[in-house]
């Protein structure tokens, strides 16, 4: 059953704080959370969070479409080294 | 510390896995990014980079595929072959089209510079997990880990030619 509307999405109140300092500062500091629970919401759109996942802070750069996603998902917690074979990685913008 | 990039430089593709049935088919698990083109860069090397393994793929599984290797007939031939790495040349790989894209094999082992020009660590991996590619880059003081948001606000510059990328370290909380 999914969450009701009127309880609306859950955030840590922390994580609301930091993210109105960092775009207050307008720098693009990586942002270090430990809350994995948290939903993405819009007004974190554009910036770069260091999510914990128990061992390190991986950086998640917030995108429109991570909207309504919880921020652990972009943080696994299991290691998995593959081979690269013939990928390749984008630069992006922001 | 730094390093080029080379043609000769062997790209890992494919490992293969155990045989199946007695015509000397094997499954074969790919790296690449359309298993199809396997065959494309027919013949794959072995580690020693020579040209050894003529492929031809029969089947497609979600996870692995089919394939016949020339010169593989018997099950027991086949058997022999199970944990063979299959390379290609660096060359081999197609130029690449959009200037901000790069093959991660050419990004592992580059130089890691901040703003002033002091290298301060080397790229172990590049990985994705589903937020933008992120470089994982070994610091040379202290040999920790540091994760870098692949961007161009935090990547401004990235050298191939010349074996270096520069990150903006500044912003980065290490």
């Amino acid at each position: 059953m999914p969450r009701s509307i009127w309880k609306g999405p859950f955030v840590d109140g922390y994580l609301l704080k930091k993210a109105e300092t960092a775009r207050s500062s307008g720098r693009n500091d990586v942002i270090k959370i430990w809350s994995r629970r948290s939903t993405i919401l819009p007004q974190f759109v554009g910036l770069t969070f260091g999510v914990y996942n128990g061992h390190k802070f991986l950086p998640v750069f917030v995108t429109e479409n991570m909207i309504g996603h919880k921020f652990g998902e972009f943080s696994p917690t299991r290691t998995f080294n593959g081979h690269s074979g013939d990928r390749k990685a984008k630069r992006t913008e922001k | 510390m730094q390093q080029k990039i080379t043609d000769d430089k062997l790209v890992l593709v494919a490992s293969i896995g155990s045989a199946h049935g007695v015509k000397g088919l094997l499954r074969l698990r790919s790296f690449l990014e359309n298993p199809n083109s396997l065959e494309e860069y027919s013949p794959l090397l072995d580690q020693q980079g020579l040209p050894r393994f003529r492929v031809t793929l029969q089947q497609m599984f979600p996870t692995y595929c089919l394939v016949h290797i020339a010169g593989v007939e018997t099950r027991a031939q086949a058997e022999q072959l199970r944990g063979t790495s299959l390379y290609i040349n660096r060359s081999r790989l197609k130029p690449v089209v959009n200037r901000d894209e790069f093959y991660i094999i050419d990004l592992v082992g580059l130089c890691v510079i901040d703003l002033q020009g002091v290298g301060f660590g080397v790229i172990q991996q590049v990985s994705n997990y589903g937020a933008g590619d992120i470089l994982q880059i070994r610091l040379q003081e202290n040999h920790q880990e540091l994760f870098v948001p692949f961007t161009k606000h935090f990547v401004p510059e990235v050298n191939l030619n010349d074996g270096y990328i520069v990150v903006n370290k500044a912003e980065l909380e290490l």
